[in-house]
C-alpha cells in the first residue's frame, strides 16, 4: 500500500509547485551567499570602525539585517518562486512579532531603566 | 483561495505554519532580552565577543548555502551531491554548536555571567540557548534525512522531506540573522 503510494508520488508531482520548480531557473546560490557574507562583514564593521551617531548606526544595522533576512527567505527558502500563501504564513507573524517587540520596549523599558 | 490552499503540499504548509509560530516565540525571547539588557549584569558589548560571533554567523550562513545546494542536487537527480551537501550542512551545524558551547564557557568562567546571577545572563542564555537547541534539533533532523539519502530514499520527483528539513534549517539561520544584529551588534 505504502509502496503504491510512493510510486504514485514519484510518477506525478504531488503539487503544482513541484511541477513548476522543474522548469524554474535556479538562482545563483553561491553569488547570493557571497553577497550575504559581505553584508555580514559590513554589519560587523559599522559599529566597530564607523563613528556614527547611535540612531543612524542602529538604523543602518536594522536595514542590513532586513536585507540579509530577505535574501535568505526569498532565495534560500524560495519564497520568491513559491506560493504567496507561504509568504503570508511568514510575513504576518513577523509583522505581529515586530509590533510585539515595539510594544514591549515602549511599555517596559522606561519602567526598568528610568531616565 | 481555498482551491489554492487545497493544491499545496500539506506537509510544506504545516512547516510554514510552524515557522510562523516560531517567529512569535523568538520575538518574545528577543523582547525579553532587550527589555532586561543593561538592568543587571555586565554591558553586552563588554561581555560578548563580536568577532567570534561574527564567525559563527558566517558558519551558519554558509550552512544555509550547503543546504540549498543539497536541495538543488536532488532536484537534478544528483544523489552523491545530495549526500555531500547534507553532510557539509551537518558539519557546519556542529561547528556552530561547538562555537556556542565555547562562547557559553567563556561567559561563565571568564566573564562570570551565569543564567542565575543577572538579568542579562538569564535572558541571554535563555534566548541563545533556545536557538542552539533549535540548531541541535536541525542537526538531528538533517542526520535522519542523510540516513534516508544513503538508502536512496529521494528522487528528483520525491524530495519533499529534503525541502521541509531545509526550510527549518534556513529559518534557524534567519533567526540568527536577527539575533546577531539585535543582541550582539546593537
Amino acid at each position: 500500500m505504502s509502496e503504491a503510494l510512493e510510486a504514485s508520488k514519484a510518477a506525478t508531482p504531488s503539487t503544482p509547485e513541484e511541477g513548476h520548480e522543474e522548469h524554474e531557473e535556479h538562482p545563483n546560490y553561491v553569488g547570493i551567499a557571497i553577497v550575504l557574507a559581505i553584508v555580514t562583514a559590513v554589519e560587523v564593521a559599522v559599529p566597530q570602525f564607523l563613528d556614527l551617531e547611535r540612531t543612524l548606526m542602529v538604523t543602518c544595522l536594522l536595514v542590513l539585517m532586513f536585507l540579509k533576512g530577505a535574501g535568505v527567505a526569498l532565495y534560500y527558502m524560495h519564497l520568491r518562486f513559491d506560493s504567496q500563501i507561504f509568504t503570508s504564513l511568514l510575513v504576518w507573524p513577523l509583522v505581529v512579532a515586530t509590533a510585539m517587540l515595539i510594544v514591549f520596549l515602549i511599555i517596559f523599558r522606561p519602567v526598568l531603566i528610568p531616565g | 483561495m481555498e482551491e489554492a490552499v487545497a493544491r499545496l503540499d500539506n506537509r510544506k504548509l504545516g512547516v510554514w505554519a510552524f515557522i510562523g509560530s516560531e517567529s512569535l516565540f523568538f520575538a518574545a525571547l528577543i523582547g525579553m532580552y532587550m527589555v532586561y539588557r543593561g538592568r543587571t549584569g555586565p554591558p553586552a558589548h563588554e561581555a560578548l565577543d563580536i568577532n567570534f560571533t561574527a564567525a559563527l554567523a558566517f558558519i551558519l550562513l554558509m550552512s544555509s548555502l550547503t543546504m540549498v545546494l543539497a536541495l538543488k542536487a536532488i532536484r537534478e537527480g544528483n544523489q552523491g551531491g545530495l549526500r555531500f551537501w547534507l553532510g557539509a550542512t551537518i558539519f557546519l551545524g556542529l561547528c556552530f554548536l561547538g562555537g556556542q558551547v565555547y562562547e557559553f564557557y567563556e561567559l561563565v568562567h571568564h566573564e562570570h555571567v551565569t543564567i542565575t546571577n543577572s538579568l542579562f545572563g538569564a535572558s541571554f542564555f535563555t534566548l541563545t540557548g533556545f536557538h542552539g537547541t533549535h540548531v541541535g534539533v536541525g542537526v538531528i533532523w538533517l542526520g535522519a534525512v542523510l540516513f534516508r539519502a544513503y538508502k536512496g530514499g529521494f528522487t528528483p520527483q520525491n524530495y519533499i522531506a529534503v525541502e521541509i528539513a531545509g526550510l527549518y534549517w534556513h529559518f534557524v539561520d534567519l533567526v540568527w540573522v536577527v539575533i546577531f544584529t539585535l543582541i550582539y551588534l546593537i
